[in-house]
């Protein structure tokens, strides 16, 4: 649309914000020009497919234009924005669910887990330097896979995108307890799933 | 550990850690996982400008009516929201006026007597009600016709 030659580019996130709220779609294009990038991969890292990070962005940008005149600037925009994308892409992956197209295990295997097991590196392991980063890829791919998209979320938010728990949980509208919770059972069954990787970094 | 704590904190809590093993190998492991994960590298954004494209027709198409921008925190849609108001009540109070105006000139308005035949039923056009009227006597008759029996309720006492 052009926005650099408007002078959208420079304005705050509020500014554009007000304007998109007047009806203005060249600053909520601008939003999404600077925001587009960030949003798709924090939903790629959630569903680890190029035509649903593309689909669940699009639908998540199209919701915050949709209720932008709710928002009341009480955080900012990402973080509001945030909320939105990740919501979708846990009501797009419980869909998928639904019908039938995957199975997420929502308990741990702890039978599988020496809890009390000192990690060190082990004999005949595949070390991580020695596989190639497509094999990485689709192991990664599988183990988050398996994770419920709560707890999916919740890992990505904070291994990834770095957000403490009470930002995670603002995002996510969970209590700071959900969200350790949370946070607890997706690295353990990361732990089981991707043992042979990891004890060998 | 996820980032609350002090330098000296940090340091004082890891070296009591050192003492657990099990809470060690805990902690080494969360690690682990989080370089692996960290170490994915998301695969760009293919067509960028397509996507503000495809959200731009999407917005046109889908969300022409947004919810409530009229409301929004900086409250610039306001005078948008009352001219409308406005324009509304104007032309709804023509359209009102031009009814007004129109059934009662079907009454009889401006004749002093006549007879005014209204079709009841399109279904069936044998039913049918005339009305005829005389001014100066002011009586009006209702002549029903096509009815079997008229329903002791709606009967003219």
């Amino acid at each position: 649309m052009g926005t650099d030659e408007l002078g959208l580019e420079g304005l705050e996130d509020a500014i554009l914000v007000g304007r998109a709220q007047a009806g203005e779609t060249r600053a909520f294009d601008q939003l999404v020009t600077r925001y587009r990038g960030r949003a798709y991969a924090l939903i790629y890292q959630m569903t680890r497919n190029e035509q649903d990070a593309w689909d669940i962005t699009q639908d998540g940008f199209l919701k915050a234009w949709k209720s932008i005149g709710r928002f009341r600037g009480q955080s900012a925009f990402y973080t509001w924005l945030y909320r939105i994308l990740v919501n979708r892409a846990i009501d797009r992956l419980r869909k998928k669910e639904e019908e039938g197209g995957v199975k997420f295990d929502e308990k741990i295997g702890w039978e599988s887990v020496a809890m009390e097991a000192v990690t060190v590196p082990q004999v005949g392991l595949l070390p991580v330097e020695k596989i190639s980063d497509e094999e990485l890829r689709v192991r990664i791919d599988e183990a988050i896979g398996r994770l419920s998209p709560e707890h999916r979320a919740v890992i990505i938010l904070r291994e990834i995108e770095g957000l403490d728990y009470a930002e995670i949980g603002e995002r996510m509208e969970s209590s700071v307890g959900t969200v350790m919770s949370r946070l607890f059972y997706a690295r353990k069954k990361l732990q089981i799933l991707l043992r042979d990787l990891y004890e060998n970094i | 550990m996820d980032g609350k704590m002090s330098a000296g904190e940090l340091e004082e809590f890891s070296a009591e850690l050192s003492k657990y093993p099990r809470a060690e190998a805990e902690r080494v492991a969360v690690e682990k996982i989080g370089q692996l994960l960290r170490g994915q590298v998301v695969p760009p954004m293919r067509n960028e400008d397509f996507f503000n494209e495809q959200l731009a027709q999407r917005m046109r198409v889908e969300g022409g009516e947004s919810e409530g921008r009229e409301g929004g925190f900086l409250g610039v849609e306001w005078g948008a929201m009352w001219r409308r108001l406005i324009w509304g009540g104007v032309v709804g109070l023509v359209v009102v006026s031009g009814l007004i105006w129109w059934a009662s000139r079907e009454v009889g308005g401006g004749r002093e007597n006549g007879v005014e035949v209204v079709g009841l039923w399109p279904g069936d056009p044998s039913i049918s009600a005339s009305t005829i009227y005389d001014r100066q006597g002011k009586i009006t008759v209702v002549w029903l016709e096509g009815l079997d029996y008229i329903p002791p309720t709606s009967a003219l006492k």
